[in-house]
C-alpha cells in the first residue's frame, strides 16, 4: 500500500515537473479572465474563432519535434509560400472553394520545395535546428519581400487586384472580402451551432466505441470510459449556466474536420514505417543511423510535411480572418505556433496531438484576456499586449531552458555513471 | 582541394579579354577627349543645344497657340470633354513633330554663326562660375560650422517614431546631414561684377541667334537668358555632364557615323573604366575562386566582392565619394563598440551572444536616469557610461551563470532569454517611475519610443575633434573610442585572466584539467560581453542622435553578430580584428548599397531587405560551419 503511494506520488512529481508550464498557464489564464472582467460567452466565441484559425498551424508541428529537430520556427516559410498560392488565386480572381483549393495546391509543390531546401540546411547544423531554424525565418523573410516588392508586378506581371497602380510591387493589404470571394470559405462550409457540435461530437464517440467493441477492437472497460465521457460531457453541457454560456457560439464544423484529419494524419503515420523512422531518429541519430535508417532523409521529409502543413494552416487563418497584410502576416506564425504548442506541455523532443490542442486552447485564452486584464490592473491596454509578447517569448525561453538543462543533468549523470 | 577546372579558365579568360577591351575604349575615350575633333563636335553641338534652347521656346509658343485654336474649333463641333481633350493633344503632338522637324534642322553655317558668340560667352561664365564655386563653398562650411555650434538645442525631431517599430536599428537613412541652407547667401562685390560682364556678350549672342531664328517670340532676350547661360556652362562641369545637356537640348541630333562613334566613346569611357575594373574584379573572384573560398569562406567572400562590385557602381552613378566615404566612417564608429560586445562572448565560449539586449538595456536605463535628471553634455555621457557598466555588471553576471548550466545550447537559449526580457522590459517602460516630461508620452503612460539626443549629448563623441578634408567629414572622437575600445580588449586578451578565458573558450576540458575554473571564465567573458554592449549602445545612441525603446534593442544582437562573423570570426574563435573588419564591411555594404540602390531604382526599401538577407545569411552560414557531427 506504502508502496502503491510512493509510486502515485512519484508520478504526480514527475506529471507536475513535465507540466509544470501548462499548470501555471492555467492558473494564469483562469485569473486573467475573472479580472478582465469579461462575458464569458464573449471570451469563448473570440476563443472558437481563434482556435479554428490556429489550431492546424500549431498541429504542423508535431512532425519535426518527433523526429528530433525542436521546434521547427521555420513554418513561416510554409506561411509565406501559402501567401504565394494565395495571391496568385486572387490575382487569377478565383472565388470561393475553389480559389482556396488553387491556392493550397500551389502551397503543395512550393511547400514542399523550400521543406526540401530547409531541412538539407538543418542538416548541416543538427543541434542547432531551434535558432537555425528561426533565423532561416528571417532570412527567408527577405527573400520574400524581395519577390513581392521588386519581381512580383514588374519581372512577373500582375493584375492590378492586387498591385497599386503608382507603387512598387504588391499591395500591403490584400482583401478577401467581398468581390475576392475568400472570406470565410471554410468557415461558411458547415457552420453548426456549439450544441449541434457537443451532441454530435459525443454521439459520434459512443457509436464508433460501440462499433469497435463488436468488433472486438476494444476492451469492454475503455468502452464504458469512452460512452461514460461522452455522455458526462453531453450532461455538463445541458447544465444551465454552461449551456446559456456557451448555446451562442457558432462552431466552424468544416476546420475542425480538417483539423481533425490531421490529428488523425499525426497519428497513423506513426504507426506506419516512415513514422517509426521519425521517432527513431528523433530519439537517438547514431542509433538510427547504425540500424540503417538514412537519418539525414528522414529529417527532410519531416520538415517537408511539417511546411507544407504549416502553408495549408496559414491558409485556412488568412481566410478565416478576411484580410492578408502581405509583407507582416507570415512574421509571428512560428513564435505563436511555437509558444502554444509548449504551453500545452509539449517540449524540445516529445509532442502530442493533445498537447498541441490544449496549448492552444491556453494560449489563445490568455491573449483573448490579455488586453483587458492590463487596462484593469494599469489602466493601459498597451501593457496588455506587451505581456502577449512577454508571454510569447517567455515560454519559448522557458522551455528552452528546462530542456537544456534536463539535458545537460541527463549527460552528466551518464557520464558519472560510466565512470 | 578542388583543382582549376576548365571552364573556369575559359570564363575568366573571356571576361578579361572583354575587360581588357573596355580598359582600351576607356582609356582611348579619355585620349579622345583631348583631340581637336572631339572638341570641335563639342562645341558643334554645344551651338546646337544654344540653338535647340532656343528653337525650344518657339515651339512652345506655338504649342501653346495650336492648343488654343483646336480647343476653339473643338467646342465649335461640340465635342464632348474627353472628345476635346483628346483632340487638343493630338493637335499639339502633331504641330510639336512638324515644328520639331522644320526648326531644329540647322545647318553648319548657322552653327558656325554663332561660335564666335558663344566662345566668348563661355569664358566669362568660366570666370564667374569659378568664383562663385568658391564662394559657396566657404559659405557652406560657415553654415555648417555654425550649425555644429547650435545643434544641442534646435533641430526638429524627425517623423521616425513608430517607424522603429519592428526592425529596429537602421533607419539612419531618415535622419542623414541635413542639406545646407543656401538662403543667406550673398554674393561678394566681385561676384556681382563678373557676373554683370556677362550680360553684354550674352545680348551679343541672342543677336546672333536671332538671325538664325528670326521668328523668336517677343520677351525671349529674357527669357532664353537663364537657358541658354545655362547650357553653354554650369559650375562644377565635367565632360559628361556638359555632353548629357547638349543631348537633352538636341545636341545630340547632328552627330552622324564616325563622329557619333567618337563622341559615344568620350562620353562613357569613365563608364568603361568602371566597367573594366569591375569585370576584373570578377576575373579575379573566378580566377582564384578556390583559394579566396579557402581563405575567406564563401559569403565572406560575396560581401567582399559585392562590396568591391558596389563601389565601382558608385562610381557608375557619380555618387560623391566624399559623401560616401563620411558615411561609411561614421556607421562604422557607430556600431563598432556593440560589435565589440560579441568579441568576449566568443572568446569564453558562449559563442554569440545572442542575450546582448541584456547590456543594451541597461545602458538605455542609465542613459534614461541621466536624461530624468536633465543632465547633459560629457557629464550626461560619464554618467551614463559608468551606470550602465554598474547595472549591467550584476546583470551580467547572473545571466553568465543562466548559461553556465545550459552549455551547448547557449546561442538557442539567449535568442529567446534576450527576446524575452526585451518584451518584459517593454512593460517596464511603461511602468518606470520617470516624471520628466521630455521623456514620457504627453498622453497617456510611460517612455516614449523614440528619444532624441540632441538636447543632451547627442553627436559629442561624433563632433570630438572632428573635421573635414576633401569633403570626407571624419568622426574623429567617435573613431577614436571604438579604436581605444578595441586596443582595450586586446590589452585584456594578452593580460593573465584574458589568455585563461581564451584558453577555456578554445578547448574547455583541456582548460579545467590544467587546473583553470571553465565556468569562471565564461562568466568573466558574459559579464564583459553585456558590459559592452551597455556601453556600445550609449555610443550608438549619441552617434545616432536617437535612442529607441521597446523593440528598439531586440535585433541588435543580429547586427552585431553578423558584423563580427563577416570580420571573419567564427563561432568559436574571434579576434578584435574581425570586429574591425567587419563592422566595416558590413557598414560599408548596408550603406553603399542604399545610396547605388536609391540611384539605380528610386524605390525604398531595397536597403533593409538587403540587411536582412546579409545579416541572417551570414549567421546561417556561421551555424553551418560549427554543424558539429556531419553524419548521423
Amino acid at each position: 500500500m506504502a508502496d502503491k503511494q510512493r509510486n502515485l506520488g512519484e508520478a504526480l512529481s514527475r506529471h507536475m515537473k513535465d507540466y509544470i508550464v501548462t499548470y501555471v498557464f492555467l492558473v494564469m489564464s483562469v485569473a486573467f479572465v475573472w479580472i478582465s472582467g469579461r462575458g464569458l460567452t464573449d471570451i469563448f466565441s473570440q476563443l472558437m474563432g481563434r482556435l479554428s484559425r490556429n489550431l492546424f498551424i500549431v498541429l504542423s508541428l508535431i512532425i519535426p519535434i518527433v523526429a528530433g529537430m525542436g521546434i521547427n520556427f521555420a513554418i513561416t516559410i510554409g506561411a509565406m509560400a501559402a501567401q504565394v498560392g494565395l495571391l496568385l488565386a486572387i490575382n487569377w480572381e478565383l472565388t470561393g472553394v475553389l480559389g482556396l483549393l488553387v491556392a493550397a495546391g500551389i502551397t503543395v509543390p512550393l511547400g514542399a520545395l523550400f521543406g526540401f531546401l530547409i531541412g538539407g540546411l538543418l542538416n548541416k547544423m543538427k543541434g542547432q535546428e531551434t535558432i537555425g531554424s528561426l533565423i532561416l525565418g528571417y532570412f527567408a523573410n527577405g527573400a520574400y519581400q524581395l519577390l513581392f516588392l521588386f519581381i512580383f508586378g514588374k519581372l512577373i506581371p500582375l493584375s492590378n487586384r492586387v498591385t497599386i497602380i503608382g507603387a512598387t510591387g504588391v499591395a500591403n493589404t490584400l482583401n478577401l472580402t467581398g468581390q475576392t470571394g475568400l472570406y470565410m470559405v471554410l468557415d461558411n462550409l458547415w457552420m453548426i451551432t456549439f450544441s449541434q457540435a457537443v451532441y454530435g461530437v459525443s454521439i459520434a464517440i459512443a457509436l464508433l466505441a460501440a462499433l469497435l467493441y463488436a468488433l472486438k477492437k476494444l476492451p469492454l472497460v475503455r468502452l464504458f470510459r469512452l460512452v461514460g465521457m461522452a455522455a458526462v460531457a453531453s450532461a455538463l453541457y445541458a447544465l444551465p449556466p454552461i449551456h446559456r454560456i456557451l448555446s451562442t457560439i457558432r462552431v466552424p464544423a468544416a476546420i475542425f474536420v480538417v483539423v481533425g484529419l490531421l490529428c488523425l494524419f499525426n497519428v497513423s503515420i506513426m504507426r506506419t514505417k516512415l513514422g517509426q523512422r521519425f521517432r527513431a531518429v528523433g530519439q537517438n541519430r547514431a542509433v538510427a543511423n547504425a540500424s540503417g535508417i538514412n537519418v539525414n532523409r528522414v529529417r527532410v521529409i519531416a520538415i517537408m510535411i511539417s511546411t507544407v502543413f504549416a502553408g495549408w494552416g496559414q491558409l485556412i487563418f488568412v481566410q478565416s480572418l478576411g484580410t492578408l497584410q502581405t509583407y507582416s502576416a507570415h512574421e509571428m506564425v512560428g513564435l505563436y505556433a511555437g509558444a502554444a504548442i509548449l504551453v500545452g506541455g509539449a517540449s524540445i523532443d516529445r509532442a502530442t496531438n493533445s498537447q498541441a490542442i490544449i496549448g492552444c486552447l491556453l494560449f489563445h485564452l490568455l491573449f483573448v484576456v490579455s488586453q483587458d486584464a492590463g487596462v484593469r490592473l494599469f489602466g493601459d491596454p498597451a501593457i496588455g499586449e506587451y505581456f502577449r509578447v512577454f508571454i510569447s517569448y517567455g515560454v519559448i525561453a522557458v522551455a528552452l531552458v528546462m530542456h537544456t538543462w534536463r539535458t545537460n543533468v541527463n549527460r552528466k549523470k551518464q557520464s558519472s555513471l560510466a565512470a | 582541394m578542388k583543382t582549376k577546372s576548365k571552364s573556369q579558365f575559359w570564363v575568366s579568360l573571356i571576361l578579361a579579354a572583354l575587360a581588357l577591351v573596355l580598359l582600351v575604349l576607356g582609356v582611348a575615350g579619355f585620349v579622345v577627349r583631348g583631340s581637336d575633333r572631339v572638341r570641335g563636335l563639342m562645341d558643334d553641338m554645344r551651338a546646337q543645344a544654344v540653338l535647340g534652347a532656343a528653337a525650344g521656346s518657339i515651339i512652345d509658343q506655338g504649342a501653346l497657340d495650336t492648343r488654343k485654336a483646336a480647343r476653339a474649333y473643338a467646342d465649335e463641333q461640340k465635342y464632348s470633354r474627353n472628345q476635346r481633350a483628346a483632340y487638343v493633344s493630338e493637335q499639339e503632338a502633331l504641330y510639336r513633330a512638324q515644328a520639331t522637324q522644320r526648326l531644329l534642322a540647322f545647318t553648319e553655317d548657322q552653327r558656325q554663326g554663332i561660335a564666335p558668340g558663344i566662345a566668348h560667352t563661355d569664358t566669362l561664365l568660366r570666370d564667374y562660375g569659378a568664383l562663385y564655386v568658391q564662394e559657396r563653398e566657404a559659405y557652406a562650411l560657415a553654415w555648417q560650422e555654425e550649425q555644429a555650434a547650435k545643434a544641442p538645442q534646435a533641430q526638429d525631431v524627425p517623423d521616425v517614431e513608430g517607424a522603429l517599430s519592428e526592425g529596429g536599428a537602421m533607419e539612419e537613412e531618415a535622419v542623414t546631414e541635413a542639406s545646407v541652407d543656401y538662403s543667406g547667401f550673398v554674393p561678394s562685390p566681385e561676384l556681382q561684377q563678373r557676373e554683370a560682364a556677362i550680360r553684354p556678350a550674352y545680348e551679343e549672342l541672342f543677336d546672333l541667334v536671332n538671325q538664325a531664328l528670326p521668328d523668336l517670340p517677343e520677351g525671349a532676350r529674357e527669357d532664353l537668358y537663364l537657358p541658354i547661360t545655362q547650357t553653354i556652362f554650369t559650375p562644377g562641369d565635367s565632360f559628361e555632364q556638359a555632353y548629357d545637356r547638349y543631348a537633352q537640348a538636341s545636341g545630340e541630333d547632328i552627330l552622324e557615323g564616325s563622329g557619333r562613334f567618337r563622341m559615344t566613346i568620350a562620353r562613357n569611357s569613365s563608364n568603361w573604366i568602371a566597367l573594366a575594373i569591375g569585370l576584373i574584379i570578377l576575373v579575379i573572384t573566378i580566377y582564384f575562386y578556390q583559394p579566396l573560398v579557402k581563405r575567406l569562406g564563401v559569403p565572406r567572400l560575396i560581401i567582399t566582392v559585392f562590396f568591391l562590385l558596389l563601389c565601382v557602381a558608385a562610381a557608375l552613378y557619380n555618387i560623391r565619394v566624399s559623401g560616401l566615404i563620411s558615411n561609411v566612417l561614421w556607421r562604422t564608429g557607430m556600431y563598432g563598440v556593440l560589435t565589440l560586445a560579441m568579441l568576449p562572448g566568443i572568446q569564453s565560449g558562449i559563442s554569440l551572444n545572442m542575450g546582448m539586449p541584456i547590456g543594451i538595456i541597461s545602458g538605455l536605463l542609465s542613459t534614461l536616469i541621466a536624461l530624468e535628471m536633465n543632465m547633459t553634455g560629457w557629464a550626461a555621457f560619464l554618467f551614463a557610461v559608468a551606470g550602465g557598466i554598474l547595472l549591467s555588471v550584476p546583470v551580467g553576471w547572473l545571466y553568465g551563470l543562466l548559461l553556465n548550466r545550459l552549455k551547448g545550447n547557449e546561442m538557442t537559449v539567449s535568442t529567446y532569454v534576450g527576446f524575452s526580457y526585451v518584451s518584459l522590459m517593454s512593460i517596464a517602460w511603461m511602468l518606470l517611475p520617470f516624471y520628466n516630461a521630455k521623456l514620457t508620452w504627453a498622453l497617456g503612460r510611460g517612455l516614449r519610443q523614440m528619444h532624441n539626443m540632441s538636447g543632451s549629448f547627442g553627436k559629442l563623441l561624433d563632433n570630438l575633434w572632428a573635421f573635414t578634408i576633401f569633403g570626407v567629414r571624419v568622426p574623429t572622437g567617435l573613431l577614436l573610442f571604438f579604436l581605444l575600445a578595441c586596443w582595450l580588449m586586446w590589452l585584456f586578451s594578452r593580460s593573465k585572466s584574458g589568455t585563461a578565458m581564451i584558453a577555456a573558450g578554445a578547448n574547455a576540458r583541456f582548460t579545467e584539467a590544467s587546473g583553470i575554473k571553465v565556468d569562471r571564465m565564461r562568466l568573466l567573458g558574459t559579464t564583459i560581453s553585456t558590459v559592452i554592449a551597455a556601453v556600445g549602445i550609449i555610443v550608438y545612441a549619441q552617434s545616432f542622435g536617437f535612442m529607441a525603446l521597446y523593440a528598439g534593442p531586440r535585433q541588435m544582437g543580429f547586427v552585431a553578430a553578423s558584423a563580427i562573423l563577416i570580420g571573419g570570426a567564427s563561432i568559436s574563435k574571434a579576434k578584435v580584428f574581425h570586429v574591425i573588419l567587419g563592422t566595416f564591411l558590413f557598414q560599408g555594404v548596408l550603406s553603399l548599397g542604399v545610396q547605388v540602390a536609391n540611384a539605380a531604382i528610386s524605390t525604398g526599401g531595397l536597403s533593409e531587405v538587403m540587411r536582412i538577407l546579409i545579416s541572417n545569411g551570414i549567421i546561417l552560414y556561421a551555424l553551418t560551419q560549427s554543424g558539429g557531427e556531419s553524419r548521423g
